[in-house]
Formats: structure tokens, sequence, C-alpha cells
């Protein structure tokens, strides 16, 4: 069982990508705010964080740290956004966001990189 | 004063409790049918949404075109096949006859954002002459959805110049890959409009290969388009020691 | 006679009330189109640059909270006096690995790119904001400075905003940007340099080149939770957005109180 958890500010965004990477194999969790977002990290392991807020990393707030608190290599870090200047998405490449999807998405592509297929 | 007060707090108050109350609920419902139109997109099946008892017919339109801007190309046909099946454009298209301008407007940008069939620009072209002008761009974006290769066509026959935000906002209809413009044409051309769409793609999209015919434009162009088309090269990091530059750079 | 008083002051009252809802209304359509594309969040708009100016906050969210902002070129200009609030320059420089420029010891820039937005001015010694502003302003990279008290707290959309505001407009014509009733506005940088800077006594920029944003983007507390959502809704529902605009009024009524 793939265990996700998505976070994004917006209320609808979360139901979106919830959605979208709903299935069989996938037990999906959200989250609200930045707060429980590094609270459900730290009491929970998860394989996947779907993250829709990419200042998230440019704030200080150590984010990737408190995100992969329990193991170096897991969660595996997703980040969603429209910026499409390279300088940013390499910057978050570079903070430890180990891969940035580009809005508008495929719905298909993002079911496959989630679950894996 | 503290008539004033009093009347804000109690008026304000009231309207706080009642409205909190509706509000989640139709947090609730959207969030449901955003989640639905996603699974269905995903999936190619689902269930259907019963408008009317869970949410209002409007609120689905507004979750349809919220996953229709985040959504690429490949989910385009199972979007029309939700449009077709919900009636949707003709829907907006009848609320739009009978709405005053400013709604209209709004009806117009809903439509512009969706995978609308063609039959939609013949009903929407009567409103490019409609005298309000947020009316007649969003007329404008509702063809260009509707009829993408056509959209060159639409751009350059406009009397009016556009400003800079209705270039953004008329990139976001194209950065969503339902109505693909190349650049080139639209740098070379003589039209202000076009120059300008064609700038703001080339520096959205990192066109690199267009630094030649942004220079061109900073050598040859209007004077207004001159510093766009200096700014998008020096968004781009290019290198601006060519001679046509060099009278901007200190 | 006191009937017809009493008459005349409540259709008095209805007729206020009548006009209020109406600029309400106007106010909210415009705010609904423009949400509707978002279209600041996603790319620059115009090619338009805003300098966000935060002379003295009171803590490290205040400065955390201007660096959420989604306009992509923005960047944030922090004014400290190291000798009054040495440990908050010390929490800067370390959370966001600051260090002097070579080319000036007063301006603290990140080593990481990821925090290249941020910049701290050390204005040590003195003690008029004004003096303050126009230093800060000095090191501004973007064309437009957007001045934030430090009692405020700016929307994530709330610049990007600003720059469609902007960006409707024929651009060159543009030197001031009032944020409705909050009294807060964006100025020029080019033009303000040229009427002398915010110190400046004979600094005067024509109000026929400002232009008016009549929606709420800043509020005066941090938004729990639930107001987060009221925020987010408030963008296309009317009724949240009467109901956004009557909270912030009770905000402002209570803190007058106080």
């Amino acid at each position: 069982m793939i265990k996700v958890l998505v976070f994004s500010p917006s209320f609808r965004m979360r139901a979106m990508i919830v959605g979208m990477v709903t299935c069989s194999d996938v037990e999906v969790e959200s989250v609200t705010s930045r707060q429980a977002l590094f609270r459900r990290c730290s009491e929970k392991l998860f394989d996947k964080v779907i993250i829709e807020d990419y200042r998230l990393f440019m704030n200080g707030s150590d984010a990737v740290r408190r995100i992969k608190i329990h193991c170096a290599c897991s969660p595996r870090i997703m980040v969603l956004s429209s910026i499409m200047d390279e300088r940013i998405v390499l910057a978050l490449l570079d903070c430890g966001v180990d891969e940035y999807i580009l809005l508008p998405l495929s719905p298909t592509r993002l079911r496959h990189k989630v679950c894996g297929r | 004063m503290i008539v004033f007060t009093l009347f804000y707090l109690i008026f304000g108050g009231a309207i706080l409790l009642i409205y909190r109350r509706l509000s989640l609920r139709s947090v609730r419902a959207e969030m449901a049918a955003i989640e639905r139109i996603s699974s269905f997109i995903t999936q190619g099946e689902g269930e259907v949404m019963i408008i009317g008892r869970g949410i209002a017919k409007m609120s689905f339109v507004r979750c349809l075109v919220f996953v229709a801007d985040r959504t690429a190309e490949d989910a385009v046909e199972t979007m029309q096949i939700i449009l077709r099946y919900y009636h949707i454009e003709s829907y907006l298209l009848k609320r739009i006859e009978g709405s005053s301008s400013r709604e209209k407007a709004y009806y117009l940008a809903l439509l512009a954002r969706l995978p609308i069939s063609k039959v939609v620009a013949g009903k929407v072209s009567k409103y490019m002459k409609n005298s309000s002008s947020d009316v007649r761009f969003y007329a404008l974006l509702c063809m260009l959805a509707a009829v993408p290769e056509l959209a060159v066509r639409y751009i350059s026959e406009l009397d009016e110049r556009l400003s800079r935000r209705d270039i953004a906002e008329m990139l976001s209809v194209i950065g969503r890959g339902y109505c693909p413009i190349p650049y080139t044409p639209l740098l070379l051309s003589n039209n202000y409009n076009m120059q300008l769409l064609g700038i703001a793609m080339v520096r959205r999209f990192g066109i690199y290969e267009s630094c030649k015919d942004l220079m061109h434009l900073v050598e040859y162009g209007e004077p207004e388009l001159r510093m766009d088309a200096l700014e998008a090269l020096a968004y781009m990091s290019a290198d601006c020691s060519d001679d046509s530059c060099s009278g901007y750079v200190v | 006679m006191i009937a017809t008083i009493l008459i005349a002051f409540i259709l008095f009252v209805v007729l206020l009330v009548g006009y209020w809802l109406t600029y309400i209304y106007r106010t909210f359509v415009r705010t609904r189109l423009f949400a509707l594309s978002a279209v600041s969040d996603i790319d620059v708009v115009g090619g338009i640059g805003i300098s966000l100016l935060s002379p003295s906050p009171i803590n490290i969210n205040t400065v955390v909270g201007l660096l959420d902002s989604r306009y992509p070129q923005s960047e944030v200009i922090v004014m400290l006096d190291s000798t009054k609030r040495p440990n908050m320059l010390e929490q800067l420089k370390i959370r966001y690995m600051l260090s002097q420029t070579l080319a000036d010891n007063v301006v603290y820039r990140s080593r990481r790119y990821i925090y290249s937005r941020l910049l701290v001015v050390d204005v040590a010694g003195i003690n008029d904001l004004r003096q303050q502003l126009d230093i800060a302003a000095k090191y501004a990279s973007f064309d437009y400075l957007f001045v934030i008290p430090s009692s405020y707290r700016l929307l994530p959309y709330a610049v990007g905003r600003v720059a469609e505001a902007i960006a409707s407009q024929n651009m060159s014509k543009v030197d001031r940007i009032e944020v409705g009733e909050d009294g807060v506005e964006i100025v020029s940088r080019v033009e303000l340099r040229k009427s002398g800077g915010f110190a400046s006594k004979s600094g005067y920029l024509k109000r026929s080149r400002s232009i008016c944003i009549a929606e709420p983007l800043i509020v005066e507390k941090v938004a729990e939770n639930s107001h987060c959502l009221l925020i987010e809704r408030s963008r296309y529902n009317f009724w949240d957005f009467l109901a956004f605009k009557i909270m912030k009024y009770k905000n402002k009524l209570l803190s007058l109180k106080k």
C-alpha cells in the first residue's frame, strides 16, 4: 500500500490531487496547513508527499529536513507548480525536492508517478 | 460613531454566523465535485454528479474550470465528454445572453477556460462588438479557445491595443495547449498586439532561439515595445552585447 | 416629529448601506475576474517587478510571510537596526545564510539562490523612517516599491494583484497605486527619485498618475486556518467577500478601541 500525503493551501487543489491519485493501491491523506504537514510527517512515514506550495522551500522553514525527518531518502517529495523559470526549478531540486511537476499536468502521468502504473 | 460601530458589529456578526454554516457545506460539495471530476478524467470512468442535489450548477462549472485550467492536453477529450453530458456550453451561453456586461465578462471568461467546441465561436462573435472592453476581450479569448487555428487572424483584426495583462491572460490559454501559436510570425509581424504577444510568449517559455528576432525588435520596433523586448532578453539572460542593445545597456 | 426623524434616519442608513453594498459588489466583480485567471501566480505580468519594503519587522514570521508572496518577480527588503535588534539580525543571518556584500557593509544577501529574494539593510544610526526607506529604495532591484507597515500581513496573491493592476493600464503612466481603505501605497522607484524620495518634503506624486485597488490585499493580523478558507473563497463568492470585508472593519474598529 503506497502512503501518500497531499498538501496545498488551496482546498480545491487538494481535492483535485486526491481525486487524481486515489486508487486501490494508494492510501491518501491530505493536510490543510504547513504545521499539519510537518506534524504528520513526523508522526508517520509516507512514501510520497505531494506539495503544491513551492514557497514552502524558499522561506527558510527548513521544509525538506522536517518532511524527511525519519529518513534521508523517504518520503519522495514531489512539488507541483506552474513556474517555468529554470533557476527556481534548479534551486528547488538543489535544496532536496525529488521531483518537480509542471502545471498544467497530465492526470494519468501523475497517477503513474505515484502508483507506479 | 457609536451607532455605526454597533450597526457594523451586529450586522457583521449575524452575517458571519449564518454564512459560516452555509459556506462549509458548499466547500465540501465543491471538494467532492472536484475529486469526482479529477477521478473521472484520470480513469475515464466514475460516478456522475447530480447537479442541484449535491451542488449548484454554477459551482459545478467553476469546479470544471478549475480542473481544466490545471490539466494538460491529454485530458481534453474526457473534459469534453463532461461538458457535453451536462450541457455546460449551452448553459453558459444562456447565462451570457441574460446578464449585465460585468456578469457577461465573467461567464465569457469561464467559457474561455474550458475546452469548448468550434460552434461556440459563432455564438460569441457578436460580443466582439460590445461596448465593454472586458466583454470584447473575453469574447476574443473564447474564440481563440474554440478555433485556435484562426487565432493569429483574430488577433491581427483587433482595432484596439491590448494591455500587458490581457496578453498574460491570453498566454495562459495558449499555455494549456488549446491554442498552439508559433512565435516567429508573431515577432516578425507589424501588428502591435501580435508583437507584444510574441515577446511575452518567448519570455514565458524561455525560447532562446528567438533572441535574434528580439534584438531586431529592440533596434527597429515601436518605442513602446523596445523595453519589453530588452526585458525579455535580460530575463532569459541572453547576451546583450549586440549593437542593437548597446544604447540601452549601462 | 420624532417619527419623521426616525424614518428619515432609517432611510438614510438604508441608502448608505445600499450604496456601500453596490460599491462592495463592483469591487467583488473585479476581484472575481482577476482571481479566475490568476496569471500573476504563474508568470511575471508585463515584466513588472515589485520590491517589498519591510521597516523593522516584528519577528521572523513577518519576513517568512513576505517571502510567501506568489508573484515570481518580487523581492523582500528588510530594514533592521543592528544596534537595537542584534538578535533579530543574527536569526536572519543563520536562517537565510546571509553575508555582507563586498560592495557595501550595510547590505546582507544570501549565499544560496533559493533565498536570493531576500535583502537585509542595516539602518543602524538612522531613526527617521523616511530616511530608512530611501536607503532601502537605493538597493531595490525592481521598478515598484511596496512599503508594508510591520503591523500588517500581506495576502499571498496581493503582490501579483498589484502587478496585474499596473499591467492593465498604460504602464508608463502609472506612478502610484493605492490599496483601498488600508492607506497603503506602492510607488514607482523612478518617479520617487525624481520627486526627491520619501524623506523629501516636496515629495509629491501627481494624482493623475495613480490608480486605486479597492480589494483587500492586506490583513491586520495573522489569518488563522478558518480565515484562510474565507480569504480563498472571498475571491469568487460574493457573500464570503462581504464577510471578509466586515471582518476587516470589525478588526479595525477593535484595534482602534484598544
